[in-house]
């Protein structure tokens, strides 16, 4: 899986390319944890070129998703192909990610949660 | 060339080896027509018991292999995968419903969701295998073979 980077504001965007799965959900973990190291603990994870997810794969979110929260930071994700979602909703575990239709209105989110504070 | 009907390979049991077996079964599933949807579905309900047979079967033990068989057939594609594990089915009959925060877990359920048929059986000797039938709108086209004259 190919991972790029970029930032939007203080949130990181990750976006994925490929399978989630055993071997690349270590990989995103380690490279969330890099962001950590770095300060940097609002992560978006855009999926529109993820093609496949499995039980690891989204062990790895669920994961992610802890680490996160016990940061004070959040997890959103965008994006989702069809197939994925699917798998998701099977899981039960689209209620409790914060998911968008777009990696903008992800990013909206953000600023929209800064100023209620 | 016809393409194949069955596969066999044994793969060692380490996280690398996720990705080669799925470059075979993709291959295989390609060459054999199969639908996007339903290559999808095998290929998350098959890489969910290697996974299961690589981590907990065989615990990750470089020295023990997961088999994986594959057939097809004029209705159907099958997809055994077998480990050298200690573990029986009812561990996996027996076992509890993930949390929503829980990191596993959810892999059997997914199985028995997406494949039209699953069935444990009990390796003599030692090892689980894990057998999954996939014959609802498996394939692309259908091949008619006319007769040479």
């Amino acid at each position: 899986m190919k991972i790029t980077r970029n930032q939007s504001g203080n949130v990181t965007v990750l976006a994925l390319s490929g399978r989630l799965d055993l071997a690349s959900g270590a990989t995103l973990k380690e490279q969330v944890q890099q962001e950590f190291q770095g300060n940097n603990v609002h992560i978006h994870l855009n999926l529109t070129k993820v093609d496949f997810i499995n039980s690891s794969g989204l062990g790895a979110l669920v994961s992610l998703m802890k680490e996160t929260r016990l940061k004070h930071g959040r997890l959103t994700m965008s994006n989702l192909a069809a197939y994925v979602t699917e798998i998701f909703e099977i899981t039960q575990l689209s209620h409790i990610f914060e998911i968008y239709q777009t990696e903008e209105e992800a990013i909206a989110s953000y600023g929209a949660a800064t100023s209620v504070q | 060339m016809s393409p194949p009907c069955e596969f066999n390979k044994s793969y060692p049991s380490v996280i690398r080896s996720e990705t080669e077996m799925f470059k075979d079964l993709t291959y295989f599933l390609n060459a054999n027509n199969v639908t996007e949807e339903r290559t999808r579905d095998i290929q998350l309900c098959v890489s969910e018991a290697f996974n299961n047979a690589a981590l907990h079967g065989n615990r990750l033990d470089p020295a023990k292999q997961v088999k994986l068989r594959l057939e097809v057939n004029r209705t159907s594609v099958i997809a055994d995968i077998i480990d050298e594990g200690q573990g029986c089915v009812s561990d996996i009959q027996q076992r509890r419903e993930p949390s929503s925060l829980d990191e596993t877990g959810r892999g059997v359920n997914l199985m028995y969701v997406r494949a039209d048929d699953v069935i444990l059986t009990s390796v003599e000797g030692g090892g689980l295998s894990v057998r999954l039938i996939f014959g609802d709108n498996v394939f692309r086209t259908k091949t008619v073979t006319k007769n040479a004259r």
